[in-house]
C-alpha cells in the first residue's frame, strides 16, 4: 500500500524514535548491568505509551494551533501518571464499598475512554487551527 | 515524488527533526556534570534527585529548546517569505484567538483529558476518605518548591512540547505532509521519554 518513499520515511522515523529511547535503556543498563531484559521491556512499554500521548498531543496542536494548550495537557498527564488497571480495594480495608471500589474504578476507565472517543473531535476544535483534517 | 504544495523538501524536514531530537538528548551528554553515569559511590544513588544536577540539566535542555526553535523559525521564515514576527506566529507559539478564546479552548481540551482520566482522578482524590485537598496542596508545593517537581511538571512539558510540537510540526507542514501523516509520524521523533521519571521510579532505582 505504501510507496517505497513512504516506507523508507516510516522506517527512518521509527528508527529515530527508537534511538531517542535507547538512551534511557543505556542509562538503565549503566545502573543495572544484570537486568538488561527488564530494561528492554520497560523501553518498549515507554515507547508505546509516549507514542500514544504524542499522537494526541500533535492532534491537539494541529487543531488548536497553540502549543501552550498542549503543554498543559502534558503537565496534567505527567501529574496523573499511568492509570491503575489492577485491583485497589485491598488498600481500602474497612471502606463499606469493598470490592465495588475496583468495579467503580474500571467503570471510570471505560466511561473515560468512551467519552474521550466521542468528544475527541468537537472538544479539540479551535478557531485558528494550524491545519484542517 | 515532489509534492506540489511543499515549500521545503521532506528530506530537509526529516533531517531537521532528527537534528532537534539529537540536540535535545545530546546536550545532556556534552558535559560530565549533566551526563548520566554508572553509580560509583553510595551517594550516587541519589544523584537524579540532586538539585544541582537537575538545575544544570534543565538549563542545558532550555538552551537546546531555544536553538531548535530558532532553527525552525529561520526555516519557516525563509521558506514562506514571511517576516520574522509573522513566521513565529505561524509556528503556533502563542494563542491567536485572544486570551478568553484561548481559555475557552484550553478548558475544552482539559475537560476532554480530565474526562479520559476520570477513573484515575477518582482514585487519586475521592475514593476512600473523601476529597483530598491536603494531598493536592502537597503536590502543588512539590512543584513549586522542589527541583524534581519543577522538572517533571514544568521544565519537561514546556521544553518537550516546544521542541517536539512547535519545533517539528511546522517543518512537516512546509514539507507538504498530510494531517494524518503529521499526527502519526511526528511523535515518532519524540524520543525523550516523558515518563522517564515514572519509569525510573517504577524500577525503584533511578538513573544517576
Amino acid at each position: 500500500m505504501l510507496s517505497q518513499h513512504m516506507r523508507r520515511k516510516l522506517f527512518a522515523d521509527v528508527f529515530t524514535y527508537m534511538a531517542g529511547h535507547l538512551h534511557h535503556l543505556y542509562e538503565f543498563y549503566l545502573r543495572n548491568p544484570t537486568r538488561l531484559t527488564s530494561g528492554i521491556i520497560q523501553t518498549i512499554f515507554q515507547f508505546v505509551y509516549t507514542s500514544m500521548f504524542g499522537w494526541f498531543a500533535t492532534f491537539v496542536f494541529l487543531r488548536t494551533g497553540c502549543v501552550w494548550t498542549v503543554i498543559l495537557v502534558h503537565t496534567f498527564c505527567n501529574y496523573i501518571g499511568l492509570p491503575t488497571f489492577g485491583r485497589i480495594h485491598d488498600q481500602y480495608e474497612g471502606v463499606v464499598w469493598g470490592k465495588w471500589v475496583d468495579y467503580v474504578l474500571w467503570a471510570g476507565h471505560v466511561a473515560g475512554l468512551v467519552g474521550f472517543y466521542k468528544m475527541l473531535q468537537p472538544l479539540t476544535e479551535g478557531r485558528e487551527p494550524l491545519m484542517r483534517i | 515524488m515532489a509534492n506540489p504544495i511543499a515549500l521545503i523538501s521532506p528530506t530537509l524536514a526529516t533531517t531537521l527533526c532528527i537534528f532537534h531530537t539529537g540536540l535535545y538528548v545530546g546536550v545532556l551528554y556534552l558535559l560530565p556534570s549533566t551526563r548520566p553515569r554508572a553509580p560509583i559511590n553510595p551517594s550516587d544513588i541519589q544523584r537524579p534527585n540532586d538539585p544541582n544536577y537537575i538545575r544544570l540539566r534543565s538549563r542545558a535542555v532550555t538552551f537546546a529548546t531555544i536553538v531548535s526553535l530558532l532553527i525552525t523559525l529561520y526555516v519557516v521564515k525563509n521558506a514562506t517569505g514571511l517576516s520574522w514576527f509573522v513566521a513565529q506566529e505561524e509556528m503556533g507559539l502563542w494563542p491567536k484567538v485572544g486570551l478568553w478564546g484561548w481559555v475557552r479552548e484550553m478548558g475544552m481540551v482539559m475537560g476532554l483529558v480530565g474526562w479520559l482520566f476520570m477513573g484515575s482522578l477518582w482514585e487519586r482524590f475521592i475514593v476512600g476518605e473523601g476529597w483530598r485537598w491536603r494531598e493536592l496542596r502537597a503536590d502543588w508545593e512539590r512543584v513549586r518548591y522542589s527541583w524534581v517537581g519543577w522538572k517533571n511538571m514544568v521544565v519537561g512539558p514546556v521544553t518537550e512540547e516546544l521542541v517536539f510540537r512547535a519545533g517539528m510540526v511546522p517543518l512537516q507542514m512546509l514539507a507538504g505532509r498530510s494531517f494524518g501523516g503529521i499526527v502519526l509520524t511526528t511523535p515518532l521523533f519524540f524520543g525523550i521519554g516523558i515518563f522517564r521519571n515514572a519509569i525510573t521510579a517504577y524500577a525503584k532505582e533511578a538513573v544517576c
